[in-house]
């Protein structure tokens, strides 16, 4: 927290007496460097500079670890290579306007939605498409299956009741590149 | 995106809509809840989007708090909370384009099959979003102990189609599912209900002292307006309901029409045989078949252990009669109407035509002018001469019934022509 407030403070000094724009660059980078082990992750989180805009304390990040093998079901669509598959959910702008809205902007938008069992992937994705049975176009119409490590991002340790659990990937992780395959489906 | 029919109109209706807050869902926000500048429920249901994702559908309605209440209660299904949008009519725009689109005006009954809610979807209060700031927002507590007898869906039906209505709402049973209810169960108890409904019909028509009238004969059809009725909707909640009318509308402007009477003398039938101390003066109050009729009903509802409300409303008086019954409380009546000692001798007078005779044995079927049948025998004094009745000219009767009803036996019926004279002007 410090090193973050303390690299803002000089981002503003220096937007002020007008530096060189690289300069500023440079000083970002760093600050995100520095942030990135608050959140028990050794490398910088994809999404990091959103994420950072929330400053979540040591407090909210003690629902994640690192976590290996665990495997993971995640709601996606036909085509493995859709931009939907891995996005977060505030990908979405109709949930990030919502949550503006409401004034219940969280940092875990900006995490992947995840699930600990096929069946209890398929079983939310079907709830929902029962009240709207259009709502597969925007959540997805197939349950793709994988496993997640320590390496892709940090995890959170405690599944909802319904099994669901958020998933912060590192900057470099590609799920895209084969990591999940697609398992099962909705009926539509 | 299928283009969508209906009305256009440059606008929504709603004057300075407010955002209050999100139903559900947390995943993707799909039914909004607003207010207007008169603080009343405005709903926005997310419905459709294009391939790209980039517009979105939305249909705007308005329900009472009432509704919104028993919705968020799970005591309403999403299916019915729709289609109690207070306008009967549904507001489409689509939403993502650079300016305001269109408004297309729909009826809540031509809303495309795909944009609603499956007929059994009830709203689950964990799965809610700002459940509690909509609540304390319009004030939802007060109507906690709103229980409406008959669901405002179903009065509403009613008004619309200007209709007396007989809603049976089938809450349990066998075959009874979220929504669905098997086949051979909805068709036996209709036909159940529709027969005990004909016979009370014709004691309402003839009194109870009536004989057995056949509706298929040909001097009956001016019974029909009054013994029969149709089905002309139904209702799918948790559970599954259906709307009934007399085949030919009643309503002038009179609170007890004759369909009233009918509906009204079932209902209580029901009521007031589920109390021991009652149940041989209604026992006593109808005719014999109607009592058959109604054992067979009450057999029909144990054996398919169903439960069920039994609704009246006139929408025009606004009036409402109620009565329910389970598998239990059928048994007890069943139970208690065998236990049941009765027997009664009735005089009857009919004028008709005898339709057979056996001289040997005094054995007569009559078939009065109302197109009633009795079958018996002639009474020992009247049997002379019975060799001499034709089947061509008619007769005035009198006829003694008696009917004997023994605990632990079933009722029985005789007939015993006493008098009998030619009738001649």
């Amino acid at each position: 927290m410090y090193a973050r407030n303390h690299t803002a403070k000089r981002l503003k000094i220096m937007e002020n007496i007008k530096f060189h724009y690289v300069i500023k660059l440079f000083f970002l980078s760093a600050s995100l460097i520095k942030f990135a082990p608050e959140t028990k992750s050794l490398m910088p989180l994809k999404y990091q500079q959103q994420i950072a805009a929330f400053a979540p304390t040591e407090e909210d990040w003690k629902e994640f670890e690192g976590l290996d093998n665990k495997p993971s079901f995640r709601w996606v669509f036909e085509d493995m290579a859709h931009e939907k598959n891995f996005s977060p959910v505030y990908s979405s702008p109709e949930r990030l306007a919502a949550d503006r809205q409401r004034g219940k902007l969280t940092f875990k938008g900006w995490a992947l939605s995840f699930f600990d069992t096929k069946k209890n992937a398929k079983t939310r994705l079907e709830y929902f498409t029962k009240g709207k049975p259009n709502l597969y176009k925007k959540l997805g119409t197939h349950i793709a299956e994988g496993v997640i490590n320590s390496t892709d991002g940090i995890t959170e340790i405690k599944c909802s009741e319904h099994g669901h659990f958020n998933h912060f990937e590192n900057e470099g992780t590609d799920f895209y590149k084969g990591r999940f395959e697609i398992v099962d489906k909705i009926t539509i | 995106m299928k283009p969508i029919k209906g009305t256009i109109t440059i606008e929504l209706p709603y004057e300075q809509l407010e955002f209050v807050g999100i139903l559900m869902f947390d995943v993707y926000p799909s039914t909004i809840v607003y207010k207007n500048k008169n603080n009343d429920v405005v709903i926005k249901e997310w419905v459709d989007c294009s391939d790209d994702n980039k517009i979105n559908r939305y249909f705007y309605y308005s329900v009472g708090n009432t509704e919104l209440k028993r919705f968020i209660d799970g005591k309403l299904s999403h299916l019915e909370m729709i289609n109690s949008s207070i306008e009967d009519v549904v507001y489409f725009q689509d939403e993502g384009y650079r300016s305001d689109t269109d408004v297309y005006v729909v009826s809540v009954n031509s809303i495309p099959f795909n944009y609603l809610p499956k007929s059994d979807f009830i709203f689950n209060r964990a799965e809610g979003v700002d459940t509690e700031l909509i609540i304390n927002n319009f004030d939802l507590n007060r109507y906690n102990n709103i229980d409406e007898i008959i669901p405002f869906r179903v009065k509403q039906f009613a008004r619309q189609a200007n209709s007396e209505t007989l809603y049976i709402h089938i809450d349990n049973g066998k075959g009874v599912g979220h929504g669905t209810i098997k086949t051979e169960i909805l068709g036996k108890t209709l036909l159940s209900i529709d027969k005990l409904y004909k016979n009370i019909a014709l004691d309402y028509l003839k009194g109870k002292e009536r004989g057995d009238i056949q509706l298929e004969a040909k001097g009956s059809k001016d019974f029909v307006e009054y013994t029969d009725t149709e089905v002309f909707g139904f209702a799918t909640a948790a559970s599954y309901g259906f709307m009934i009318r007399p085949v030919t509308s009643q309503i002038d402007g009179f609170k007890n029409t004759p369909a009233f009477n009918i509906a009204s003398k079932a209902i209580n039938l029901i009521t007031k045989s589920k109390e021991p101390k009652e149940l041989k003066g209604e026992y006593e109050s109808h005719s014999v078949s109607t009592i058959k009729s109604f054992e067979e009903f009450l057999t029909e509802v144990y054996k398919k252990e169903l439960k069920m409300d039994l609704n009246w409303f006139n929408p025009k008086e606004n009036v409402e009669i109620s009565s329910s019954i389970d598998y239990r409380n059928a048994n007890v009546i069943i139970e208690g109407m065998k236990a049941l000692s009765a027997s009664r001798v009735e005089k009857i007078e009919r004028i008709g035509k005898f339709r057979a005779i056996d001289c040997d044995t005094a054995h007569f079927i009559f078939i009065s002018t109302g197109e009633e049948k009795f079958s018996g025998y002639f009474d020992k004094n009247t049997r002379e001469g019975i060799n001499k009745i034709n089947f061509i000219d008619i007769y005035k009767i009198a006829i003694e019934r008696n009917i004997e009803k023994n605990p632990g036996k079933r009722e029985s019926v005789s007939y015993k022509i006493i008098t009998c004279y030619l009738d001649t002007p």
